[in-house]
């Protein structure tokens, strides 16, 4: 037994080599970070990444991002990836003179094909349509509510801040929303009016259309 | 005699019961009708314990008392005023920037009764805020026992007094082993014994080999699944800039994925949410459930607005709210989740597994080469919503082509 000392001292250092684990919710070690971490600037790449490249910060602006705002007065080249259509800027300022004049000088870029829902006649095809019906379940249920009388989760989950403050589109009391031109609907949507917020980074102009197509429905109901 | 004295008693009792009742009845129904008035006029606007889009409306009854005529004009047309350029009116246009609608439809009453609301709901307030003040500190919250740092004394301790009771035990079979000894007169045990004993043990074949096998091959078990996850992040769950709940957002409230990562239908990349998106709710809720004012404040301090005032703050320098990121494919590999969510039609919950119950955000999937073409080989394709009699998949159409996804 003259090598009882390696023996012993192997599995002492076999046993501490295997037994450092990675703590649960920790990052695994990479085969060559160089090919995970990108070299040309990705939007959302962590800039302050020492795993990728060295100390070097992985970026050429100042501030530290790679999605960068855009400068102003840039416009789309197109609405979206899968939209034809040029990308069409928005003159009304966001003020009082700009609300109203979008309830008159704004109009639909889609036309009535004689297609009802449950009913009631809508200004746009069936397409556009059910397209604008999944808009207003992503953008707009979870406060103007299912049925459009500004029920949604928000609102009904107890929440003491929305309470009672979203306007109803089946209603014309008040502030409710039943005469409100689709013009001024653009406007808002674009903006944000009142405690709403603009979707104008959510939603593309077209986009806001079809959203408003569907939400005539329930003023129309 | 005795008969009408016992009526009018009667009458005298029903009476004053009618009187009382019907008084506080009236009041209630003026509060009550205000509370209407006040739901379908005001409340998009204003509420009565903060400002929102409009000024805060608790305590007006003081601030215009002997000034009621200006206020009910003011009510019913605030447009007219400021047209006509009523001094007052054209102040406070300028200082909330946006016009009252007019309620030419509101009449005297019901003024009336949204004042006498407001003023009611205004008491309430400030008696609750005041109740509050004292007892509303100190909601203990349940923190996770593994946080604690008391749990790591005791842990240690435990082992401490475990070690102590060992060394204790050694020292007594020693001394029985002496004492024994002593007695049958042989040879008094000493510490060169001890270490010769050990050592034939250490020698002993058996033992070693059982020990090597044991570690070689617990080691080399280890050692595989190790090297097979390298490059692997899956359960990556990194701490958060802001401690904001998947599980509280998108499972209690049903807000949809899309709602923040708009871009899931239109872009290469999901999207992370700028802060303007939280602000569309973040403007009025200021309190969390679980955190309080402190992860929402972070929001206000990114963006640059004033919980207080419920503004904006003009001029003020905006930083980023710097998210890490969780999900990272490899450069040489392409992904596309507008490809995806609107020509697969695939849900975010089949690669992100169920974020809505998630407290905090983790890499669900293994994002591995393997988990792709596995998807690709299996999933059927829906073909422009017909069915697919078929079972066509992506393999199919040509989905497993190296330059599908390396170009």
């Amino acid at each position: 037994m003259r090598y009882i000392h390696t023996i012993w001292i192997s599995i002492a250092l076999i046993s501490l080599a295997t037994s450092c684990a990675y703590q649960d919710g920790d990052r695994n070690i990479e085969y060559s970070p160089n090919m995970y971490h990108s070299i040309p600037l990705e939007p959302y790449s962590q800039v302050k990444d020492d795993w990728a490249q060295g100390a070097e910060p992985q970026t050429i602006f100042k501030n530290g991002l790679n999605a960068q705002n855009a400068p102003e007065g840039t416009l789309p080249r197109t609405e979206g990836w899968y939209e034809k259509e040029a990308y069409q800027p928005y003159h009304l300022e966001n003020d009082t003179a700009g609300y109203r004049i979008s309830a008159e000088g704004l109009k639909s870029p889609f036309e009535s094909v004689g297609y009802e829902y449950n009913g009631v006649a809508v200004d746009c095809s069936a397409e556009t349509f059910q397209r604008g019906k999944r808009l207003y379940e992503v953008y707009c249920q979870v406060c103007h509510g299912a049925s459009g009388q500004g029920n949604g989760n928000l609102t009904s989950k107890g929440n003491k801040p929305f309470d009672g403050i979203v306007p109803d589109y089946t209603s014309d009391v008040g502030t409710g929303l039943k005469n409100l031109p689709a013009g001024k609907m653009f406007h808002s949507i674009t903006y944000g009016k009142g405690q709403m917020g603009s979707y104008a980074s959510q939603m593309t102009p077209q986009q806001r259309w079809e959203v408003i197509s569907y939400i005539q429905y329930f003023q129309r109901k | 005699m005795l008969r009408s004295a016992h009526f009018l008693k009667i009458f005298i009792l029903t009476f004053s019961l009618m009187l009382s009742w019907g008084g506080s009845s009236l009041i209630a129904q003026d509060a009550a009708a205000g509370q209407k008035v006040f739901r379908s006029y005001c409340a998009a606007c204003h509420k009565i314990d903060r400002a929102m889009t409009g000024p805060q409306l608790g305590g007006i009854n003081e601030k215009y008392a002997g000034d009621e005529e200006w206020l009910y004009s003011w009510i019913r047309n605030a447009p007219e005023l400021i047209n006509a350029g009523d001094p007052k009116a054209v102040a406070l246009f300028e200082e909330w920037g946006t016009m009252m609608q007019a309620n030419p439809t509101m009449t005297d009453a019901d003024i009336d009764n949204v004042l006498a609301y407001i003023q009611q709901e205004w008491v309430a307030s400030q008696t609750a805020t005041a109740d509050g003040g004292a007892t509303g500190a100190g909601g203990g919250d349940q923190a996770n026992p593994l946080d604690q740092p008391q749990f790591y004394y005791a842990l240690f301790a435990l082992v401490a007094v475990l070690l102590l009771i060992t060394l204790l035990l050694l020292v007594i079979t020693a001394t029985l082993v002496s004492a024994v000894r002593a007695k049958e007169e042989q040879e008094p045990l000493r510490l060169s014994e001890i270490q010769k004993r050990t050592w034939s043990l250490l020698k002993n074949r058996f033992v070693i080999t059982a020990i090597s096998l044991i570690v070689l091959v617990g080691g080399l078990t280890k050692w595989v699944e190790w090297s097979r996850g390298i490059s692997i992040h899956q359960g990556y769950m990194p701490e958060q800039p802001i401690k904001y709940s998947h599980k509280l957002h998108a499972g209690e409230y049903g807000i949809e994925c899309e709602y923040c990562h708009s871009g899931v239908t239109k872009s290469k990349n999901a999207w992370i949410p700028s802060t303007n998106v939280c602000m569309n709710c973040h403007k009025l809720i200021q309190e969390g459930p679980k955190y309080g004012k402190e992860e929402i404040q972070k929001i206000y301090d990114a963006i640059g607005f004033d919980p207080a005032k419920g503004q904006y703050i003009e001029g003020y320098e905006q930083k980023a709210v710097e998210w890490v990121r969780i999900h990272n494919l490899p450069d040489h590999a392409y992904f596309n989740h507008a490809q995806h969510v609107v020509v697969g039609g695939l849900e975010c919950q089949t690669c992100h597994g169920e974020v809505q119950e998630m407290e905090v955000v983790y890499q669900y999937s293994t994002l591995s080469m393997g988990w792709c073409i596995n998807c690709h080989r299996e999933e059927k394709v829906k073909t422009l919503g017909k069915e697919n009699p078929e079972g066509l998949t992506v393999e199919d159409m040509g989905g497993l082509d190296c330059a599908r996804c390396h170009y």
